[in-house]
């Protein structure tokens, strides 16, 4: 907060501020003049001058943010541009003045504005922040550096929940030079300079936090940019049953961002078919809902990956790759597990992936499994090198989800040529098609038993799969990010002023 | 339907619709001024106004800071030291 704020401050910034939009926005940008409070009157009307012309939206989103420093909600833009509309200029302006006033609805009032004309911003808010790397992180780690490599992209994190900001280096490291955790816990950082998009797009190839999605959501309706997504799944909804009972409202938030998309870039067929789904659905709301394209994500092996380790003479190891959630149902393979051992089969399980809301019950049958004896680990945290030694030195991995919108352990596994137990259903049977996996019924214990019997005692059936899984035909994150840029960027159009 | 001649002598001479053109500019940039003036009075009323209730703003966070202090356990419990200090005359 600003202790020692004047009003002369204030006022230049307002200037300052309306000028930069002022800038972006009219043909005819009226001449600077020393007196901030005058320059900023005659910009602030030029500009509600522009819109009353245009009778364009995105102008008033434009001044709001120029005004208050922060995105304005859909509600706030529809209000100003209709009283534009309606009311005399100097009322609605002086309106528009007087919610600034509030510190609670407005950001910093020293608050410089970089507004980014015809630009692609990358909202890499989590992924920047955080040194969690499962499935949408990793997406982003892989994909991202090759467009910042073969484009001009901004990357951008959130500023408080109002305005995207640029990222600091730790959090740019994170996403671009990513080389494991940075152990530096997650910070909301504010920052008095924010990033406009203007007549750009906005690509979110994460999945937004429920609290910015009203704001990119009106930026996706009403701010004049086109804001494409990379769909991962629709699982809170589709599989709430499995979900904690809050993420089913979260998504419905961003289903809500989602509608008013120009573009969705789905990680895989059965991905693109629920948002073709949602999208079907719009047309009761008179929505048009974003276009839809497959882009399937890859099965990459980094260079720098470790080869197996060659320690024959271990247990052979069973690996479970991702979060400790309901839905991913590892409390089948634990259980799975249990029976095999009991009938004297000799292997150690290692489950690598962080915990949820709802991993007690996981957490607990860990626990006991220990201590009875059983070699069963839990690795939380782990890096990427560490990550790929566990694939390439499993003997087999185990995949049964209930629900996925992809599946990037499976592939990543087959990748490296171990062979996988997956569900044979939805986007898991579409990953097993090429070769190298044992489809089961997830809900048959028996089955999922069975299947793990077979390949640690079957050496010949596993020698053929593991086979088969390196014979598959090679998708690179290089190919995933120029088919995903096309999707999100190259592809989408920006509505003309 | 008056007559041509009469219509002539209906309109004003050049030079007095010179005259009004003028006088109309001159009206009309007296206004622009003049509303320049109120916008520019009221973007600076709003900024001081603004710049105060930030002041205010991190004053109330400041004394709300303070009270959190104060009523916290830790300086509730060493109010004994300090007390005790206040006892110590300086040097």
């Amino acid at each position: 907060m600003s202790g020692h704020l004047d009003g002369r401050a204030v006022r230049g910034a307002l200037a300052a501020r309306l000028r930069a939009a002022a800038a972006a926005a009219l043909d005819d940008l009226p001449a600077p003049i020393d007196d901030a409070a005058r320059d900023a009157g005659r910009l602030l009307n030029a500009l509600a001058e522009e819109a009353e012309l245009t009778d364009d939206p995105a102008l008033a989103w434009l001044i709001l943010v120029a005004t208050t420093g922060r995105y304005p909600r859909t509600e706030a833009v529809h209000e100003l541009h209709r009283r534009l509309r309606a009311d005399s200029r100097a009322a609605t302006l002086g309106r528009v003045l007087a919610t600034a006033l509030d510190p609670v609805s407005s950001n910093d009032p020293l608050t410089v504005l970089e507004v980014l004309v015809d630009a692609v911003v990358v909202d890499v808010d989590y992924t920047g922040r955080h040194d969690l790397n499962t499935g949408i992180q990793r997406v982003v780690r892989n994909a991202v550096p090759t467009w910042a490599a073969e484009h001009e992209v901004m990357l951008a994190a959130w500023s408080g929940t109002d305005a995207l900001r640029r990222l600091d280096p730790i959090e740019e490291d994170r996403v671009l030079r990513w080389s494991g955790p940075r152990h530096q816990p997650p910070r909301r950082t504010r920052s008095r300079r924010v990033l406009v998009p203007w007549r750009s797009r906005v690509v979110l190839p994460e999945v937004p936090a429920p609290w910015l999605c009203p704001t990119l959501a009106a930026l996706a309706e009403v701010s004049g940019n086109a804001v494409s997504l990379v769909g991962y799944d629709a699982i809170p909804v589709v599989s709430a049953d499995t979900m904690p009972p809050e993420e089913p409202e979260r998504f419905v938030h961003y289903l809500t961002l989602v509608k008013h998309a120009a573009s969705i870039a789905a990680i895989s067929h059965s991905a693109g078919e629920e948002f073709s789904g949602f999208v079907d659905m719009l047309g009761a709301q008179g929505l048009r809902g974003p276009g839809v394209r497959v882009c399937a994500l890859p099965s990459d092996v980094p260079d720098d990956a470790p080869l197996a380790d060659g320690h024959a003479d271990r247990a052979p190891s069973v690996l479970v790759v991702g979060s400790h959630e309901p839905r991913k149902n590892h409390l089948a393979v634990l259980h799975a597990a249990e029976l095999l051992w009991r009938e004297g089969l000799h292997f150690s399980l290692r489950f690598v992936g962080g915990s949820s809301s709802a991993s007690g019950p996981f957490d607990d049958r860990v626990r006991a499994l220990h201590h009875a004896g059983r070699a069963v680990t839990v690795s939380r945290g782990v890096g990427d090198k560490e990550l790929w030694s566990a694939f390439r030195n499993a003997r087999f991995t185990v995949f049964p989800s209930l629900h996925e919108g992809y599946g990037l352990p499976v592939a990543e596994s087959l990748a490296v040529g171990t062979p996988v137990i997956t569900s044979n259903f939805g986007s898991l049977l579409d990953l097993a098609d090429g070769g190298g996996a044992m489809l089961v019924d997830p809900r048959d214990d028996a089955a999922l038993t069975a299947a793990m019997r077979r390949l640690l005692t079957d050496d010949a059936l596993r020698d053929a799969l593991a086979a088969e899984a390196l014979a598959r035909p090679k998708r690179s994150w290089t190919d995933y990010a120029r088919d995903a840029w096309d999707a999100l960027v190259a592809d989408v159009t920006v509505a003309a002023r | 339907m008056p007559e041509p001649e009469d219509l002539s002598s209906a309109m004003p001479e050049p030079e007095d619709l010179r005259s009004t053109v003028e006088g109309l500019r001159a009206q009309v940039s007296e206004l622009t001024a003049e509303v320049d003036h109120w916008r520019a009075l009221a973007v600076g009323t709003w900024s001081d106004t603004l710049a105060a209730a930030y002041r205010d703003h991190a004053t109330t966070d400041a004394a709300e800071e303070l009270a959190r202090v104060h009523a916290s356990l830790s300086w509730r419990v060493t109010a004994p030291l300090r007390a005790a200090r206040r006892l110590v005359p300086r040097r």
